[in-house]
């Protein structure tokens, strides 16, 4: 069984602590890569930038993908994976401190699988990060990438 | 501003309306009519009348002319025949005088006085007189040549009567002749009978010279009828003339003289005095209606001018409104952050840390929470600020803009404890505004020059001004990591911030900060800027007192 890999894509430094801690508190034996903003990801996805080398030869079992970024937000990201024929199905859930109505309602409509808010958990500080990685990367199945023969998990 | 009610002004009434003596002049007017029509309805039928009464009269006098005439010629007439036939014998001329006589009732008396004296006439005729009155008359022969007609004689009933000498000769005798023919004529009986069917309704009275000969009927004693007389003169042989008027009679003058038109005239009278009434009526309403009709245009005017301030007042209370809840909502969502993070990390520190000391890594833990907090502190006091600027008056003063803006930089440079920056200020045009405020702006965007080019060796600053089109420009340049101008639109946005948080500390309150005040001095902010080439923040004061709510 080779790893599990979830891509966190988020600028702010302390969310990504707090992230990472609970994660590594609740011993989920999952590894967290970090993009520190949307052009990272895009690259580290084989998005970015076009007609440069190949794909990446394994993709993360999902992106945490944060909305409010400098420079290439959430939502730039989540419209050119789901553009791009290697990560269209690529498992997407949006984390953002906004609640509202119309951004989780755009997410969904943009392609995104999941949206959580970052919400505090007294007891259990990242909790909403934690829950989701448990999901997603131990329960959830992977989608074969597009034009995959099968690669394994 | 709510317009004034005053029609007066804005609608005048036409003139005619506004003169008060019109309901009078109307009514003079329609006195002025009836008198007209009265005066000449009356005036034709005087016309008619005096034509009327003209002819009249002017036949009867013709009647009596020729009823005078008739008699005389009848006189004539013997006298000739006794010229031709003499001698007659005295019982043919009596009786031819007698005939005379029976034919003409008004003839009293019929003498033929031969010539020769002594000899005794012979005398046809009725006499209430004795005879020897009119024998002392006698006139020599030779003094009748011609005919004559004497008058008037009083008779002996009281009567007037004229006295006819026609002399009896042959034509063409100049001669004695054979005497002269005397005749009396009761005029009043002649008259009489002459106008009995003449004139009818007409009171006639005929004079010769004063003497009164004949009246007939009482003249109407009406002094409006005294234009209602004939006076004539009725023209007789041997240049003898009488005078006669004709009068109307009460009955006639009722008869003809009907008082319609005076009826008429009292009618139009109260007729012109109503309408002047009902004039001065219709005018008072019709200015009244004018003065409602304008009030009502000028409240009208002034519900539409309320309609249109509340809406523009609506206007501004919902965007104040929008303004106040995208603010609430940035100060709870922003705060959020900070706090959650401040909660987050304590929890951690009680969960990760319990069986150990705090060591290097907590302390890590413990500075986050302090920057949290001091980030959230930041928020805090930087929404303050701008809502400070957002309100309260501003006040207009002069600015030396170069003064205050190196002044401002001094302050920028001071907080931030930089080092090492070539600042250039180019001669800066003066402005209007609130010093206190634009101080901000100044140091605003010297912080944010100074944040963005920090850790360059190299770093100017440079600022510049200039005068376009009425209004002062001022720029600020640096030279430090720039932006893309994709984002140019978040730039001045609250809490906007194109680069994370990580590389360029701050609070996103700064540039949103100059944007208020600037907009609020009613100015313009704009930015250019180029990735690794830095950047030029620009804002605009209009240089005459233009600082609009």
């Amino acid at each position: 069984m080779s790893e599990i890999v979830v891509l966190l894509v988020d600028d702010d430094a302390d969310d990504v602590d707090i992230a990472l801690r609970a994660v590594r508190r609740e011993d989920l034996d999952v590894r967290v890569e970090v993009a520190r903003d949307g052009g990272e990801a895009l690259e580290r996805l084989g998005v970015e930038p076009e007609g440069e080398g190949d794909p990446p030869e394994a993709l993360p079992n999902a992106v945490f993908l944060d909305l409010n970024m400098p420079r290439v937000d959430g939502w730039e990201v989540l419209e050119r994976l789901r553009e791009h024929p290697h990560t269209q199905r690529l498992p997407v859930v949006v984390v953002s401190s906004s609640a509202r109505r119309e951004d989780i309602d755009r997410c969904y409509e943009l392609g995104a699988n999941s949206y959580l808010v970052k919400r505090f958990e007294a007891g259990r500080p990242g909790a909403y990060f934690a829950d989701a990685v448990r999901y997603w990367a131990h329960a959830n199945e992977v989608p074969h990438r597009t034009g995959d023969r099968g690669s394994g998990a | 501003m709510l317009q004034q009610a005053d029609p007066s002004i804005s609608h005048p009434a036409p003139a005619w309306s506004r003169w008060r003596g019109l309901p009078v002049l109307v009514a003079l007017l329609g006195i002025a009519l009836s008198i007209a029509g009265w005066l000449y309805l009356v005036m034709d039928r005087r016309d008619q009348v005096r034509e009327t009464a003209a002819q009249v009269a002017a036949q009867s006098r013709k009647t009596v002319e020729t009823s005078v005439r008739s008699s005389l010629a009848g006189l004539h007439d013997l006298a000739g025949f006794w010229a031709t036939m003499a001698p007659t014998p005295v019982d043919e001329w009596r009786a031819q005088a007698e005939l005379l006589i029976e034919s003409r009732p008004a003839l009293r008396q019929i003498t033929w006085v031969r010539p020769g004296a002594g000899r005794p006439r012979v005398a046809v005729g009725r006499f209430e007189r004795p005879e020897p009155a009119a024998a002392e008359r006698v006139e020599p022969t030779e003094a009748v040549r011609e005919p004559q007609l004497l008058g008037p004689e009083t008779g002996a009933t009281g009567a007037q009567t004229l006295h006819a000498l026609l002399p009896v000769r042959r034509s063409g005798d100049p001669g004695p002749g054979l005497g002269y023919l005397e005749a009396r004529i009761d005029l009043e009986e002649l008259l009489a009978t002459a106008l009995e069917e003449s004139a009818p309704g007409y009171a006639i009275r005929i004079y010769w010279g004063d003497q009164l000969l004949y009246a007939r009927g009482e003249p109407s004693a009406d002094p409006w009828q005294r234009w209602w007389r004939e006076e004539g003169t009725i023209q007789l042989p041997r240049g003898l003339s009488w005078r006669a008027l004709h009068l109307p009679t009460p009955e006639l003058a009722a008869a003809w003289l009907d008082p319609v038109p005076h009826y008429l005239l009292a009618v139009g009278i109260l007729l012109a005095i109503a309408l002047g009434v009902l004039s001065h009526h219709l005018r008072f309403n019709f200015l009244r209606a004018r003065y409602l009709a304008a009030g009502n245009e000028a409240l009208e005017a002034s519900a539409g001018e309320l309609r249109r301030l509340n809406e523009a007042l609506e206007a501004r209370v919902s965007e104040r409104t929008r303004e106040l809840e995208s603010f609430t909502h940035s100060i709870s969502h922003d705060l959020k952050s900070p706090l959650a993070a401040i909660l987050n990390f304590t929890e951690i520190l009680d969960l990760d840390f319990r069986d150990r000391p705090l060591d290097e890594e907590g302390r890590t833990i413990l500075q986050r929470i302090r920057r949290s907090a001091t980030r959230g502190n930041e928020l805090l006091e930087g929404l303050l600020r701008l809502s400070r600027a957002g309100h309260g008056d501003l006040k207009s003063q002069s600015l030396e803009m170069e003064r205050l803006a190196r002044d401002c930089f001094e302050t920028a440079l001071q907080a931030s404890g930089d080092e090492g920056v070539d600042f250039r200020v180019e001669p800066l045009p003066d402005a209007v505004g609130d010093r206190s405020l634009i101080r901000e702006v100044w140091v605003n965007l010297f912080d944010n020059a100074l944040k963005y080019s920090r850790g360059q060796e190299k770093r100017q600053i440079l600022v510049r001004g200039r005068r376009e089109n009425g209004a002062c420009v001022y720029e600020v340049e640096d030279d430090g990591q720039g932006f893309d101008m994709r984002y140019a639109g978040k730039l001045f946005g609250l809490f906007q911030r194109l680069h994370g948080s990580g590389e360029i500390e701050g609070t996103g309150v700064g540039l949103a900060l100059v944007a208020r005040i600037v907009t609020r001095h009613g100015g313009r902010v704009e930015a250019e800027g180029r990735p690794g080439e830095g950047a030029t923040f620009r804002f605009t004061l209009p240089s005459r007192g233009g600082p609009r709510e």
